[in-house]
């Protein structure tokens, strides 16, 4: 074995140029692999993750209508818990279950904030601000002031909301929303804290407040419009949802209540996680368009040298020992050239993990309520280098068996006699 | 010097489709080789000189007939069998020397060897660097055959040929590429190899020159065998030869 990887490595200098076009082909697909992968990793995952925290949690228990009517912010269908016990004994009774990190209840009402002749429409959120902190996770995001406290008229907005309205921290803002009776209710808070996500949504279109004072401000006491769950492991949500599901069944026998794992929560989020699998299809695809270069070269081999297969032949040669050669010299190109692709790939992606990459015009065109952050950071890690480093190897390697086998199916005789 | 029957054929017949026609290469050829001969199958070209050559060294396989070597009949094996006789008990020098461009002398020779997997490691540089002292390329065994002259690399293809001490050495038109002056040459270290180490050589020719170092002349037309002269003593090149005492002609 060691001297037909000898005659590989030889093979390989003969011509130099060609050798080193067919490296620099794999070299630049397995950096783009390792980068692309980063990149639409990165975008999908934080997509996925806002998602999940700010929306869809990994499990969201709301009432059977209210899905229909979500997007009008309903409050229509409120969720109060099991037997009438409360939204946030609810969400208390479903903390219990040894697979949960957090639950707790949310509930969302449309709102205008006004200041003077300047009208915005936004998505109330009120929230257990504690509880929060192991879902949402706001406080990453709090750009000046602080959260609001219970009991108090006070609220936290967008920071982009605030420019808009000419507001700061610390003005007074009048929100006016209907409550669950349909009547209009209108109060003024003091803006206590602002955030800068980066996200849209939270940004320009979002206000913040104490669960209690939002209750209260739209008639909903004890309510919510959504418990969500997170899960202490992301990947057992499937049995966790079973779980949830259960405690719900013994204590709503009418079925009025839906629990929605978050892959299920709408088409967008069951594509995203199909599209990481056709984005894997695709990485393959890349490695294999380059690694034709690498077959191109192969084949002009095994026509140059078909005395010399002949000549191997009548050494004694047998035809695994001239497919192994041939198949060494093509897993050499694909090792090389996927060494320093996997290098410079991952070089040039863990660069742009730190500094991000500005995506702010094209999410732009986008709705509000996607979550895609303005500056999206590829995700690195050694898996996605190790499969761009395997593929970059395997796919010219096995790509080259073709013209082995073609080697390997020439007669000696036939081939000597070959120009 | 010659001893038992190592070649055998027995009614060889070969024949290539060509379109629709068959075209008949070898027309029943009868022949034995005894181990020790030096000879040369001479003929015109389309004679079916390499077509017999082919067929002697498992490179191809009959139409009909049976073929022999050591004892051992031929025709019957299997693709991988019959590399496996030729990696042990044939070497090959070919017109085009066909060595690996890419490795050295001694590595073209070391290769021969490899190949059988019986050698130990160690054994295998000195007996490589032995037979290219012995063919004259002492101190050439680092260069690639690129930066050897015409002569210099029939020499390596001949230790390559030689080195694993095959039953039979066959070559094909060796000197075709060669001026006279290293085609002589060559010829001479064959016979000096035939004569030191006993080792059966049968070469094709349509050399007249060649032809006069034979000790057996095989003369092929049109597939058949039209003539077979065994010399008995030696010829007036060998007497020559000799006389010059190991007067291989550097390449």
């Amino acid at each position: 074995m060691t001297y037909l990887v000898r005659m590989a490595f030889r093979n390989l200098t003969r011509n130099r140029l060609r050798s080193a076009v067919s490296v620099l082909a794999i070299t630049v697909a397995v950096a783009v692999v390792i980068f692309a992968k980063g990149f639409v990793n990165g975008m999908i995952d934080t997509f996925l993750e806002n998602t999940i925290r700010f929306t869809t949690g990994h499990v969201r228990i709301v009432d059977e209508g209210y899905p229909k009517k979500e997007r009008l912010l309903s409050l229509a269908h409120p969720v109060d818990g099991l037997k009438g016990e409360g939204a946030e004994a609810f969400a208390r009774r479903l903390s219990q279950l040894p697979g949960v990190a957090v639950a707790t209840p949310r509930l969302k009402f449309g709102a205008l904030v006004s200041k003077g002749d300047k009208l915005e429409g936004v998505l109330g959120m009120g929230l257990d601000l504690q509880a929060e902190e192991r879902a949402a996770h706001l406080s990453r995001y709090l750009h000046r002031g602080r959260f609001p406290r219970e009991g108090v008229a006070e609220v936290l907005a967008g920071q982009k909301l605030l420019n808009k309205l000419g507001l700061e921290v610390g003005s007074k803002v009048t929100l006016v929303a209907n409550t669950s009776f349909g009547s209009l209710n209108g109060r003024t808070f003091t803006v206590v804290g602002s955030l800068a996500s980066g996200l849209a949504q939270l940004d320009e279109a979002s206000v913040f407040l104490p669960l209690a004072t939002a209750q209260r401000f739209v008639d909903l006491e004890g309510a919510a419009t959504e418990v969500i769950v997170m899960a202490r492991d992301s990947n057992r949500v499937p049995a966790l949802t079973r779980e949830i599901a259960e405690v719900v069944k013994s204590g709503d026998p009418e079925g009025r209540y839906k629990v929605i794992p978050w892959y299920q929560a709408n088409s967008l989020m069951g594509y995203m996680v199909t599209a990481k699998q056709i984005y894997n299809l695709i990485y393959v695809l890349i490695v294999l368009f380059a690694s034709f270069v690498v077959i191109n070269t192969m084949l002009m081999i095994v026509n140059e040298r078909t005395r010399e297969i002949g000549m191997l032949g009548a050494m004694g040669f047998t035809g695994v020992q001239t497919v192994t050669l041939l198949v060494l010299e093509g897993a050499i190109l694909g090792f090389l050239g996927s060494t320093i692709g996997t290098v410079a790939g991952s070089v040039i992606t863990r660069m742009l993990s730190v500094t991000g990459i500005d995506f702010a015009k094209a999410v732009q065109s986008l709705g509000k309520e996607l979550l895609f952050p303005t500056r999206i950071y590829p995700t690195f890690d050694l898996g996605i280098a190790a499969f761009a480093f395997v593929l970059g190897i395997l796919v010219p390697a096995l790509g080259t068996l073709m013209p082995a086998r073609r080697a390997q199916k020439l007669d000696p005789s036939t081939a000597l006699r070959a120009i | 010097m010659t001893g038992t029957d190592l070649v055998v054929l027995q009614g060889i017949r070969k024949d290539y489709p060509q379109g629709k026609l068959t075209v008949p290469a070898l027309r029943g050829i009868d022949l034995t080789v005894k181990s020790g001969e030096f000879t040369a199958i001479a003929g015109p070209s389309g004679s079916g000189k390499t077509t017999m050559l082919n067929l002697i060294g498992c490179l191809d396989r009959p139409t009909a007939g049976r073929i022999l070597l050591d004892g051992q009949e031929l025709t019957s094996l299997s693709k991988n069998q019959l590399a496996a006789v030729r990696r042990q008990s044939i070497g090959f020098i070919f017109q085009t020397f066909n060595l690996i461009p890419v490795l050295t002398a001694l590595e073209n020779v070391e290769l021969a060897l490899t190949l059988l997997r019986e050698v130990p490691a160690a054994e295998v540089r000195d007996r490589a660097m032995k037979v290219l002292a012995e063919v004259g390329l002492a101190g050439l065994e680092g260069r690639r055959p690129g930066e050897l002259s015409g002569g210099q690399q029939q020499r390596v293809a001949i230790a390559r040929a030689l080195v694993k001490e095959p039953k039979v050495v066959l070559a094909d038109e060796p000197t075709a590429n060669l001026d006279s002056e290293n085609g002589e040459a060559v010829l001479h270290l064959m016979l000096e190899m035939n004569q030191t180490k006993g080792t059966t050589f049968i070469f094709s020719t349509h050399d007249p020159r060649v032809m006069r170092h034979a000790r057996r002349l095989v003369t092929m037309r049109d597939g058949q065998i039209v003539g077979d002269e065994r010399r008995n003593g030696q010829t007036a090149e060998e007497e020559r030869y000799h006389a010059a005492e190991g007067g291989g002609a550097d390449a």
